[in-house]
């Protein structure tokens, strides 16, 4: 479950084809820009999960 | 030289130079230790928790190079220059699972570097020497362009020299920094780079807030930017520019990304950043932490967009960021954010020049020249380094072309990549062997080095066909290019795995798999 919180983002991240778009815009700025700089504060959210959850097992 | 001086900015920025000037030598007496042991000097005894490592690593990975040259490329062609975003998602995951091991494993047998470990994990002289070169082959152009960097926001201050007298306000700078370098270590760094990252994050927050209620919007900001892609493209068909990647680009994109995760802490400055922290829940939390910086990056990477918004025209696109800023900034608050760049090459020069003095001293020196060297022999032969190191740097800068300083670099990604397998295998499993390893070393840097020979100047993607000599063409039949780093790890990696099948190697692992484990996994 640890590896699959940590893994998720990255595998969202390389798959570029799927969000190299202008459009749905966020306040003007392009999808290809917010999606990526919002894929940041997730991927750092998972890690902490995936923390929670490695501490949490025995 | 001083007659188009901007005299507020310059004040400005001369103020804040001095302040962490006074702070670099204080730095001697923060923590205390015996800067004579090298890992006081150069790992700043192992005591940086949590919040310390953060500003330090922080400082450390984004550099003033970093904040001059990334908005370059993406005001040059747009949406490529972003990689930068991705290649900092990629890295925050795998250091969190790999990062904590070596900091076991380095605190249990003492090692200060990558070719510390690898040596006790593989028993291979030649290995332990192949991973200190490249660390240092590769760290050096990099210092330089931080130089760059620096000297770009001096000349944006309006300074300006005629031959070697340009480089006269830079030269004091790296004299000021590499005496306090000299007498507190790495312990300078790590209290300057609280001040550059808390500047850092205020000129930046301050750019993504006032630049769009300037301009309009990012609407308008993106529109005017796109405007000036097509313009490019129409000028000239075979440019690969725009405000999302071309067809061709998206190859590129994803595996410069995913190399570029791949070398970055195989650095030698990273992994002392890493390795002076005092556990390994220091490194796991700023996985989560350093994040921040990463969202920074990106902001930044969006003032090379916002420039061309702002109507500026720069023949070299590295003048871009400061132009911008002397543009929407009032001159107070450019100086402040110019002191922040410059500040901003400082920290990573450090850490650089100390990085590549803790390898030459362990992996090169005590091996190959004086087994015999004593504590303070160590620290004494690191401190001489990292003055000849930053020495080198200038040097670098008074008489080559910067051009070839971002050649240099530029291979010193690809080369870096190479030490990765070695490195992240071995802290996971003794199955491979020194010698293939060192093969497999071998094979990546030649072919890195090929791959990017291009026709008219060093090329850092190509497409997965070669021409192997004597055997005839070779076509994977992908259509796409990718980073010549990833390629030939790839490549490396499989070398290393073949011969490691038929080639055992008999030589002594100093370690034991719980050597990896630190308390809070064991827990």
């Amino acid at each position: 479950m640890k590896y699959l919180l940590l893994l998720a983002p990255c595998v969202l991240t390389v798959l570029t084809p799927l969000y190299n778009a202008l459009t749905p815009d966020f306040l003007g700025i392009p999808l290809f820009y917010w999606l990526q700089l919002l894929l940041i504060p997730v991927s750092a959210l998972a890690i902490w999960a995936a923390d929670r959850v490695a501490k949490a097992q025995p | 030289m001083i007659d188009n001086l901007n005299w507020t900015a310059t004040i400005v920025f001369v103020f804040f130079f001095a302040l962490v000037t006074v702070i670099g030598f204080m730095a001697s007496h923060w923590k205390a230790g015996d800067l004579n042991q090298l890992h006081e000097w150069g790992l700043g005894g192992r005591r940086f928790g949590p919040w310390i490592t953060w500003f330090l690593l922080g400082g450390d990975l984004y550099t003033a190079y970093t904040v001059i040259a990334i908005p370059a490329l993406v005001y040059a062609i747009g949406a490529y220059g972003f990689f930068a975003v991705p290649y900092t998602i990629l890295i925050y995951p795998f250091l969190y699972l790999t990062m904590p091991r070596l900091w076991a494993v380095s605190r249990k047998h003492g090692y200060l570097t990558a070719g510390d470990f690898v040596f006790g994990r593989y028993g291979d002289k030649g290995l332990e020497l192949a991973v200190a070169l490249t660390g240092i082959l590769a760290t050096m152009p990099y210092i330089a362009l931080q130089l760059v960097g620096m000297e770009k926001v001096i000349q944006a201050l309006g300074f300006h020299g005629e031959g070697y007298l340009a480089h006269l306000p830079l030269t004091i700078a790296f004299i000021i920094l590499a005496l306090y370098t000299y007498s507190s270590g790495l312990r300078a760094p790590a209290m300057i780079a609280f001040v550059k990252d808390i500047m850092i994050y205020i000129f930046i927050i301050a750019a993504v807030i006032i630049i769009p209620i300037q301009l309009g919007g990012f609407g308008v900001i993106f529109d005017a930017a796109g405007k000036v892609y097509e313009a490019k493209v129409a000028a000239d068909p075979k440019l690969q520019a725009g405000l999302i990647l071309t067809a061709p680009q998206i190859g590129p994109y994803v595996t410069l990304a995913i190399g570029s995760a791949m070398a970055l802490f195989m650095y030698p400055h990273a992994l002392t950043g890493t390795l002076a922290a005092s556990s390994g829940q220091a490194i796991r939390r700023n996985t989560m932490t350093l994040p921040a910086y990463s969202f920074v990056l990106g902001l930044i990477a969006l003032l090379g967009i916002m420039a061309h918004a702002a109507g500026v025209k720069v023949t070299n696109p590295q003048d871009a960021v400061p132009q911008l800023l002397l543009k929407v900034f009032p001159d107070w608050f450019a100086g402040f954010s110019f002191a922040a760049i410059a500040i901003g090459a400082l920290v990573p020069a450090a850490v650089m020049s100390i990085g590549a003095a803790n390898t030459f001293t362990r992996n090169v020196w005590k091996p190959f020249v004086n087994p015999q060297v004593t504590s303070l022999g160590e620290s004494t032969i690191a401190k001489l380094v990292s003055l000849i190191v930053k020495v080198g740097a200038l040097a670098f800068i008074f008489f080559v072309p910067t051009k070839f300083a971002v050649d240099l670099q530029l291979l010193g990604g690809v080369w870096m990549v190479q030490i990765f397998p070695a490195m992240i295998l071995g802290l996971y499993t003794r199955w491979y062997s020194g010698p293939a390893l060192l093969v497999g070393w071998a094979v990546g840097m030649i072919l890195g080095t090929s791959l990017s020979w291009g026709a008219a100047a060093w090329i850092s993607v190509h497409g997965l066909a070669w021409d192997i000599p004597l055997i005839g063409k070779f076509d994977l039949g992908l259509g796409f290019a990718a980073y010549n780093g990833f390629t030939a790890v790839i490549v490396n990696f499989l070398v290393a795995t073949i011969l490691s099948a038929v080639w055992k190697s008999k030589a002594p692992d100093q370690t034991q798999a719980a050597d990896y484990e630190d308390e809070a996994a064991a827990a």
